[in-house]
């Protein structure tokens, strides 16, 4: 939510602190902090606000008390309220509320004779600097108003009101064109206020453009009100229609917050225009706040903290939150005040007791002392067990989506139709990936593509642990060097099964075994020696991978004895070729004083697919380095 | 005779987290992917039609009334029903490890499914401070040196007080951690008496973890099944072999 730090000014006579300072205090106390922007004129900060304090934090006034309470800084008192200096006329607004499970309150009152035109400066720019639209200063003062109470406020056009207010259930099948001319057709869920003729606005959603202000609106009802969370919440996501009022009903405000904000709609409407007369208020309040006591035991703070804060630290915060409290001996009897809703368990006043004290005031303390006598987990044995083997056998892990586009778990509401199920086996992906990395034998410097992936398939009756290894090899070489991929296969059954000591059973599917890894067991006592694996190093840090072809090129030269490999490397790269990726030496020898090397060179770009004429570019700039070191190409 | 395969990153990761945390004393612990709402939800303070259970995008299963995991708090609402129905004895330390998914959009940040890792401490007298002195352990013993960080404050309706955590680099702050105190319905959902025991839990992303700490920009490349991924990882300042 948007907070612009003029607008909050107005809340305290004292001068607040900038932007960043009222930001840091908000974020170490309160609320998640999404960032700050600097206006003309003013700063905006942009608070997230999250679900257990947007009942009452979703406004400046919010924001405003939430930072009184840290920071000491006095509210100014009176702000909102109307001094009725025109006294009210006997005109009342007649309301029914058919159902209060839905309709908490309803506050209504009519104010005849006003002028629509543009706002005030200070109004539009209010709007402005928290990205509202400017409208006309009826409906900027009931967003206004909104922004500033957190109560959602709605104002019809009185003239176009037939008879009386209700607020009752749709019918089924009635409809509604709402402002901005969409058509929705409502259920028997849904709330809305209706006059004697129809339907004058979905409750705590939108209005409708039958009793809409318009520019030559004169009289207009003034609606504040509180509606059931879960309606509006159901009616909002089903119509598919989320606006900053439905965001605050169905965060549950209190319905005391509701006179205060007709107080402030009316000052404001008085201020803004020049209405000529105010009618009496009514109030339909059928479903009152209740009062809630929370007893709270002084030990349970500090056992719960991990702080040892003594009883008057404990009431300094507690008269800071300005809560009524009364101390029992070591128990605080708190009242909750009528607006928070989220406060309802000791443990809601022991978060508000730490967040005041700041939790990073809070010590760290061990917990050794705590004895526990951990189990080993066979899933997770057994799988790290097979990486272990694995790995040490030059076979690679990789991993591949969950979801796939056939399988027999799918899913409801998947991202795209070609991610509509879950996988029930690994094999189709991980031959797939084979294939893909059997592309790039050279630039990964290998004779051979072994790989291996363990995880979840899903199927109709329950989920299992696979794990599949796939190998291919490059070229007959390989073949006489590892044995042929099937040769693999079957040596790694093999190890696989003796070290669990059992036939083990695998499906082969092309160059590929899978099998379900239930199958291996193990009496274990520690997980010594098993997440051991250093794949990488400390200081690994991720080079950019290039989705654009990559070229090889290979050199062949006799270089002096005295320059060692690690040099040539060196003096290539630092030749300060962009496009160098990698170098391979493929042959070496030595012969009458002399080396011979052959390097293969790998040339990438990470934003374009190199040309022969660039790759060229950097030959040539390779060899007549290697010619100045005295090198002689072959 | 080979040379060695690389295990992937992720892995890599939550074998060194493994690692630390079986040091500590902790047990690992997992579960299904495949959910009901009381495990992922219900058990965990998250009611039905609340808000909070908007914060996180959910995939459901289609003819059923289960949900993909959205996050492993699911397996700590199995391991403490299964630690009471046991009679396992008081304190319990235990991570949870594992795969999850939400239903979002993916782009350089944002995956349909990712790792995250949780931890839950349960015992007499478990405080906040223990987390603090926990986290503290961890995260020094993970990046191997001192780590700067801060505690604020933070919502995840399965704990209260909940937390943020933040760890500093040069002189940026980042936040990696969620974390709070076991909120009391959680522990009388699955049958511990909150007036007798406390504890704290914790949550970090594994991808999230890995990408700062290789310094991959794209999340999205972590599920590609391709080895250029762990090929893209060494360290600087040596020739390739």
């Amino acid at each position: 939510m948007l907070i612009s730090r003029n607008w909050l000014q107005t809340y305290f006579k004292k001068e607040l602190p900038s932007a960043q300072n009222i930001a840091e205090t908000l974020m170490m106390h309160s609320f998640e902090l999404e960032g700050i922007q600097d206006t003309d004129n003013d700063q905006i900060i942009d608070i997230d606000v999250l679900p257990n304090r947007a009942h009452d934090c979703l406004s400046h006034n919010g924001i405003a008390r939430e930072y009184s309470i840290l920071t000491g800084y006095s509210l100014i008192e009176d702000r909102n309220r109307y001094d009725n200096t025109i006294e009210c006329d006997q005109k009342l607004i007649n309301v029914t509320i058919e159902n209060s499970n839905d309709c908490h309150r309803y506050m209504a009152r009519i104010i005849s004779g006003v002028t629509i035109e543009n706002s005030p400066t200070w109004l539009q720019e209010y709007m402005k600097s928290i990205g509202q639209k400017t409208i006309n200063n009826i409906v900027d003062a009931t967003n206004y108003v909104m922004f500033d109470t957190g109560n959602p406020i709605h104002a019809f056009d009185a003239d176009k009101v037939v008879g009386e207010i209700t607020i009752r259930n749709a019918i089924k099948g009635e409809t509604i064109t709402v402002l901005g001319g969409q058509q929705i057709e409502l259920e028997i869920e849904d709330v809305v206020i209706a006059d004697d003729e129809g339907i004058l606005a979905i409750a705590g959603i939108k209005g409708g453009i039958k009793a809409a202000v318009t520019h030559d609106t004169k009289n207009i009802i003034i609606e504040v009100a509180n509606f059931n969370p879960l309606t509006i919440r159901n009616t909002s996501r089903r119509i598919k229609i989320l606006t900053d009022s439905s965001k605050r009903f169905e965060n549950q405000i209190s319905s005391e917050i509701a006179s205060g904000a007709m107080d402030y709609i009316s000052r404001v409407i008085n201020d803004i225009t020049n209405m000529e007369s105010i009618g009496t208020i009514t109030d339909i309040y059928l479903k009152k706040e209740k009062k809630h006591i929370i007893t709270v035991s002084h030990r349970h703070i500090n056992r719960l903290l991990g702080v040892s804060m003594d009883i008057s630290e404990v009431e300094n915060i507690l008269l800071r939150m300005d809560y009524q409290y009364h101390r029992t001996g070591h128990d605080y009897v708190i009242s909750i005040p009528l607006i928070r809703l989220d406060l309802r368990v000791p443990v809601d006043i022991i978060e508000e007791i730490g967040r005041i004290y700041g939790y990073y005031n809070i010590p760290s303390k061990d917990i050794d002392e705590f004895i526990f006598q951990p189990r080993i987990n066979q899933g997770t044995y057994i799988e790290n067990k097979l990486k272990n083997i694995f790995i040490n056998k030059g076979i690679s892990e990789l991993k591949n989506y969950n979801f796939v586009k056939k399988g027999e778990v799918q899913l409801q509401n998947p991202l795209a139709s070609n991610k509509s199920a879950l996988r029930n086996n690994l094999h189709k992906e991980l031959l797939n990936s084979l294939e893909k990395n059997s592309n790039n034998f050279d630039f990964l410097g290998i004779d051979r593509v072994a790989i291996f992936e363990i995880g979840r398939t899903y199927q109709k009756e329950g989920e299992s642990d696979i794990c599949c290894i796939a190998i291919l090899n490059k070229n007959k070489k390989a073949n006489k060097k590892y044995g042929t991929e099937r040769d693999q296969l079957e040596s790694l059954v093999n190890d696989i099964g003796s070290e669990f000591n059992i036939d083990l059973n695998v499906i082969y599917q092309e160059n590929s075994i899978n099998f379900d890894i239930s199958q291996c067991s193990q009496e274990i006592v520690s997980y010594q020696d098993i997440f051991n694996i250093d794949s990488y190093g400390d200081c690994a840090q991720f080079h950019s991978v290039s989705a654009f072809p990559y070229v090889t090129r290979d050199i062949s030269f006799w270089a002096p004895q005295d320059v060692s490999e690690d040099s040539l490397r060196l003096i290539i790269n630092s030749v300060g070729i962009k496009y160098l990726r990698k170098i391979f030496t493929f042959d070496l020898f030595h012969k009458e004083g002399r080396t011979s090397y052959g390097f293969s060179l790998i040339f990438q770009s990470d934003d374009k697919t190199l040309t022969d004429q660039e790759v060229g570019q950097c030959m040539s700039l390779v060899e007549h380095k290697l010619s100045q070191m005295n090198c002689e190409i072959r | 005779m080979n040379e060695k395969g690389k295990l992937h990153p992720l892995s890599q990761t939550i074998q060194v987290i493994n690692r630390i945390f079986v040091k500590m004393g902790f047990e690992i612990a997992d579960g299904p992917h495949i959910e009901d709402q009381w495990h992922n939800f219900d058990a965990l303070n998250i009611p039905k039609n609340h808000p909070a259970r908007d914060m996180q995008d959910t995939f459901f299963i289609k003819n059923d009334n289960k949900v993909l995991r959205t996050h492993t708090s699911s397996v700590q609402i199995r391991f403490m029903e299964e630690f009471v129905k046991t009679k396992r004895s008081f304190p319990f330390k235990v991570i949870s490890p594992g795969k999850v998914f939400r239903q979002e959009a993916t782009d350089k940040t944002h995956e349909a499914q990712f790792y995250q890792l949780e931890g839950l401490v349960v015992g007499e007298g478990i405080s906040m401070a223990h987390l603090k002195g926990t986290l503290e352990k961890f995260l020094n013993s993970f990046y191997g040196k001192k780590i700067e960080f801060r505690f604020r404050p933070g919502y995840f309706p399965f704990v209260e007080p909940g937390i943020e955590i933040d760890l500093k680099f040069g002189d940026t702050w980042m936040e990696v951690l969620g974390a709070g105190m076991v909120h009391p319905n959680v522990l009388r959902n699955v049958g511990i008496d909150p007036e007798k025991y406390s504890g704290f839990a914790f949550g970090v992303g594994v991808d999230r973890l890995t990408m700062m700490k290789y310094g991959i920009e794209d999340i999205r490349l972590m599920y590609q099944g391709d080895l250029k991924l762990h090929d893209a990882i060494y360290i600087d300042n040596t020739t390739e072999n």
